[in-house]
This record gives structure tokens, sequence and C-alpha cells, in this order.
């Protein structure tokens, strides 16, 4: 007989108990995996939309909370573009509203100049693109994701901030966040969002993409464009990976999750305790026995920890597969579907299970070390 | 450490496998002294059976005996060691010492082949050789057709045999066994006392064991009376030496049993009981 057929039998003996330990397991598991998970995905997304365009500074405005709310002219991203160092810009309007048509789902609308390089991202796979040539017709493109999910094609019309949109095509990006997202020109997003002559920001492409370079252009943005536009001390330039760690959202979501995380992890802990000190009162006698035939105090100790260890792997696979499950569900959630892709990683499923195994063996630590102290003469006098 | 490669094969009547020197022992809770000043020797190949009534000091005597716990004075000697020396009890009791208890205390969960097998996890025996020796020491205890059923399963009679398998699991020197067969009726009682008998006759099995019964008890070569926590004689029955030559090396098993069975053979007339035991026609 291996020593691991023993730990088995010994979790098995009690099989509500174990089951309930592992359902307790799990959901810690699950707040780790898809709250974490989701908050890495966001930013990983977030991150993905820049780099995999090439850009390397975001202007939004300094004081901002949310940079997705506060607001600059229009003129920032253009005199930005007169400078030396830049490409080019694409100033962006970004904002989250609901479709009539589409419940009450919030979705990202965001608006771009005609032409701008943001676009380049973008297939069409049915309809057309975007262009100004619409007569007078307010037109949309919308992500495969959110067009698959609300049953969206090109031709149909959508009510956006009680304006009519007519879709002419559906895109694909390996964007997974703008996947979810409506997009249509920069003068029709001003007009629905009442934000006429301004931007959410820009993004902005360098000819030197190498630190200094982009130092170089960050701080010609934050000074001397900043002050043309009477905007002195009112402009941040980030590069992508700042921006994004930096963004509020990210860090509110990414803080929630790891204050749910941690509550969770915390009480199945101390689920783990209760269920190893159980464990170990009600085997004192059956342990006693073990110490007089000659087992050491170290190899209780093991076999308390295997067990809990056993326990707490099987709620990391429960809690894994569930999470997995979760987020494969929260896939038809547009609001949170870009960010799904990015949040199943190998990364958080191995931090899952190592979770749930290091818990296990906290709460199983004081409990393993009472068993082993027990004296065989007393704990078999043990009723 | 405990054992520094001694082997012991065969008896060496010369010292004594056991011998305890002045043993006390005082539990902290009412300063009650459970044993005063005991001094005994047991040597190889012995069968003693340890006598007394209820909180005279039989068990405790046994504890100290079997390093399950120390003396608060006095000094145990293990194969002419001191105990008192030996800083790993544990591994001493692993290798060197069966126990046996009254209420068997086999794990529910494993089967009766893997009770015996749980004192080899601090055995010396590599994990594939485990096993064979289980099926062996079942078959000894002629539990060879019970190997698979957990210890529900069996009957207490049985669930004490596996008890005894498991206790000689590391090939002790030493069976200590307490009351093994005071939660059991007559016949299991009986039959449980013939196999601790048999190891003694056919294996020189050392035994030391602990009953009330005084039937079960004159079965032994020797016995050690107590009252508070003291020896009060120690009596070498006479005959027996010539019972345990009369030993056969592996031929008793159900026959003998089968004789026990019969029910023949219960009142007090111990030595009657014992020799001669039927030699069968075998190998």
């Amino acid at each position: 007989m291996r020593f691991s057929t023993f730990i088995f039998r010994n979790v098995l003996r009690r099989r509500i108990r174990s089951t309930l330990t592992i359902i307790g397991m799990a959901v810690a598991v699950i707040a780790v995996v898809v709250l974490v998970g989701l908050a890495n995905g966001l930013s990983k997304s977030m991150l993905k939309l820049y780099v995999d365009r090439g850009v390397s500074l975001i202007v939004t405005k300094a004081d901002a909370v949310n940079p997705l709310t506060g607001t600059l002219p229009v003129t920032v991203a253009t005199e930005t573009e007169k400078l030396d160092g830049v490409v080019a810009t694409c100033a962006g309007l970004v904002e989250f509203m609901t479709i009539e048509e589409c419940g009450s789902d919030p979705i990202g609308v965001q608006g771009w100049p005609l032409g701008t390089y943001m676009f380049n991202e973008l297939t069409i796979i049915s309809g057309k693109k975007l262009s100004d040539q619409n007569s007078g017709r307010k037109e949309v493109v919308v992500g495969s994701a959110l067009a698959n999910v609300k049953k969206l094609q090109s031709g149909q019309t959508i009510t956006l901030a009680d304006e009519k949109f007519y879709i002419v095509g559906v895109f694909e990006t390996s964007q997974d966040l703008e996947n979810g997202m409506v997009i249509m020109l920069l003068p029709d997003a001003q007009k629905i969002f009442g934000k006429t002559g301004l931007m959410t920001g820009c993004t902005v492409k360098v000819k030197d993409p190498s630190e200094a370079g982009v130092a170089a252009v960050r701080a010609e943005i934050e000074g001397p464009v900043a002050e043309k536009c009477g905007l002195k001390g009112k402009i941040r330039a980030k590069p992508p990976g700042e921006f994004v760690k930096q963004n509020a959202q990210v860090r509110l979501f990414l803080a929630f999750a790891l204050v749910v995380s941690f509550v969770t992890l915390v009480i199945s802990g101390i689920l783990v305790l209760n269920t190893m000190f159980m464990a170990v009162f009600e085997r004192t006698r059956e342990i006693g026995i073990l110490r007089a035939i000659g087992w050491r105090p170290s190899r209780v100790m093991l076999m308390i920890l295997l067990e809990s260890i056993l326990l707490s792997v099987g709620g990391g696979i429960v809690g894994t597969l569930v999470g997995l499950g979760v987020i494969k569900l929260l896939g038809y959630v547009p609001m949170v579907s870009g960010i799904v892709q990015q949040a199943i990683s190998v990364d958080i499923v191995i931090k899952g299970f190592a979770i749930a195994i290091i818990v296990g063996l906290i709460g199983a630590a004081y409990p393993a070390y009472r068993g082993s102290r027990l004296l065989p003469t007393e704990a078999l006098r043990h009723e | 450490m405990s054992n520094n490669g001694h082997h012991f094969n065969g008896p060496s009547a010369e010292s004594p496998i056991l011998r305890a020197e002045y043993v006390s022992k005082i539990y902290p809770d009412g300063q009650v002294s459970a044993l005063a000043d005991v001094s005994l020797e047991i040597h190889r190949g012995e069968y003693v059976s340890i006598m007394g009534p209820s909180g005279s000091g039989k068990s405790t005597l046994l504890n100290m005996l079997g390093m399950l716990d120390r003396p608060t004075s006095g000094e145990v000697f293990l194969d002419g060691q001191p105990v008192s020396r030996v800083r790993n009890l544990d591994s001493l009791r692993a290798q060197k010492i069966g126990f046996v208890f009254q209420s068997f205390y086999l794990l529910p969960v494993l089967s009766a082949m893997e009770n015996v097998q749980v004192p080899m996890f601090e055995g010396n025996l590599p994990m594939a050789q485990r096993p064979k020796k289980a099926i062996e020491l079942l078959e000894l205890v002629n539990l060879g057709h019970r190997m698979n059923h957990l210890p529900l399963q069996l009957s207490v009679g049985e669930r004490q045999r596996v008890a005894i398998a498991r206790a000689l699991a590391n090939d002790p020197l030493l069976l200590l066994a307490d009351e093994p067969t005071g939660n059991l009726d007559s016949k299991s009682a009986d039959s449980v006392f013939e196999l601790i008998a048999r190891l003694h006759r056919e294996r020189g099995m050392t035994v030391v064991l602990i009953t009330h019964s005084d039937e079960l008890g004159m079965r032994a070569d020797r016995v050690i009376r107590m009252a508070d926590g003291r020896l009060v004689s120690d009596t070498r029955i006479s005959g027996k030496q010539g019972a345990r030559s009369n030993g056969v090396e592996n031929g008793l098993g159900q026959h003998d049993l089968g004789q026990r069975d019969t029910g023949l053979v219960r009142p007090t007339r111990s030595k009657s009981i014992l020799p001669p035991f039927a030699v069968p026609d075998h190998g």
C-alpha cells in the first residue's frame, strides 16, 4: 500500500465534509480565477489596443481620475501631429452607452477621424468600411463579438442617444476590446455625446520609438503643445504600459478583485483549518495507534498535511474548471466580452492552484502540528 | 541509534531481552503512583502474562516495557541498552515491538491487508515487497481468505487476528498485548490466545500480555501478578518448557484452532488445554 492510498482513503471516509471543504476551496479559487483573471485581462486587452498599433504615447487630460471621462480639445491632437518626432496622431472619443435595440448592457462607442491609422487594424467581414460618402446618413461599424451576441448585421439600424445609425459593416480585429464596440466617425460621436470639438484623448505614433525618443516627444507634448493649447500642466502623455497601469478602471477592478479574492481565501483557509482540526480530533485515538506502532510525529504531520493538500487540489481543480466556465459565460456579456480572451491564461490557472495549495497548507499547519504532538499513551486513552 | 545493527536471532539465555530496574511512574494528575519500583527481567522466547485487578499498574508497566512512555524513575533496558538514552523511541517501537490492543484499533478505511502494511511505512521493507509480507502474515493468522475485507466486514475475533498480523509487520522482537481478548467472546478469545501461543511456540516470539482472565493468563510460561503498582508474585508455570519444545514448524493452523473450537476445553484446567498439540500428518 502506498502512502498516497492511505491519504486518499482518509479523505474519502468523510465524504460530505470533504466535499464541502472542496467546494469552499473551489469558491475561493473561482474568485481568484475569474476576478483576478478579468482584471488582468482588462489591462492586457487595453495594452494590446495600443501596442499592436505601434502607439507610443497616449495623450489625455491630466486631472481626470478616469481618462475616459476627461476631454481635451481636438487641437491638442493636431498640434501634436505638427511635432517633428511624431508620425501621426489619432483623436478618439469614447463613451459607454446603451443601444436601444440591444437591452441595457452598456456598450463602448468610439469615434475616430476618417482615414486614421486606427482603422487599419479593423478587417471588415461583412458590409463595407466607414466613409464620408453617406449622403447625410449616420453610419457605424460594429465589432464581430458585439454583432454575434446582439445579433446585429450590416444593413440594420440601431439607436444611440436617440439618433438612428445605419450599420454599414461588421469588423473583426485582434483587439478583443474593440470587437465588442461600435465605431463611428469622430464628428458623429462628438455630436451625439454633446462634445463638439472635443476628444477623450489621442494616440501618438513617433518616429523614434526608443525610450529616449518617446521621452522627448512626451516632454514636447506636456510642455510646448500644452502651452500652445492653453492647457499648461493639464495634459499627460503616457506610454501605453504606464497609461494602462495607472488607469483608474484597471486599478479599481484589480483592487476589487484582490480584496474579494483575499476574503474568500481567508474564509476557505479557516474552512480547511476547521476540517483538519475535526479530522485530527476525531482520529486522536487512531493517531495514538499510529504513534504506538512506531510512526514518527513527522509522518503523522505529513499525513495531515497531505490530506489537506488533497482537498486543496480538489478545490483547485473544481474551482479552476468552474472559474473558466464562468469566464466563458461572461463572453456573452458585451461589456466584458472583450477582456475575456485575455483573462484565460495558464498563469492564472497556476496561480489558482498554487493559492489553493498554500491556503490548504496554512490551514492544516496547526492541526498537523497538534496531531503530531499527541503522545501515544494520551491519544490511546482518548475516547 | 537504537539498534546499532544488532541482530536478534534465536534465544541467548544469558541476557534478558527486557529488563526493568526500579521502574516507577507517577502521573502528574493527583500524584498517583501507578508503578512503584518494579524490577523484572524478560528473556528471549518467554511467554509472560501480567495479571492483576484494574488499576494495579499492568497497563502502565506494559507502556514502559513497550517504550510508549518513559518512567518517572528507574530504567528499562531493551536488549541490554538503556531506553532512557534512546532519543527516538518511535523507531525503536517500529522495529522491535509489536503491539496488540484490547480494541484492535484497526484503521476502518483500510482492508485487512492494508492495515497490516501500516507499520511497514516505518520499517525497512521496500514498498514492492510489503503486500507479499502482509499476505504471509495474514496467512499466518489464518486470514488468507479475508485479506481484502474491511475491518467492519470481519468478526471481532478476525479483527484481533488482523491486529496481531499488523503487530508482526516489522518482525518485532517482542509482542506486547494489552487485554487482547477483553472485547472478545470466549470462543474468539480462545482462538486469539491460541494464535499468540502458537507464535510463541513456533516462532520463538517473546510475548508479554495483560489479561484479566485467570484461565487465559495461566497458559503462559510465567505469570506476574500485580497490585497497587507493585509486583506481588512472579511464577513460572512448570511443564511449559516441554510444551514449547514440542512446537512444530508450520503445521498448526487450522488443526489446532479446529481442536480448540470444539469447546471441549474450557474451564480452568489450563495445563490440559495447552499441550499436547496434535501434530498432524504434515510435511
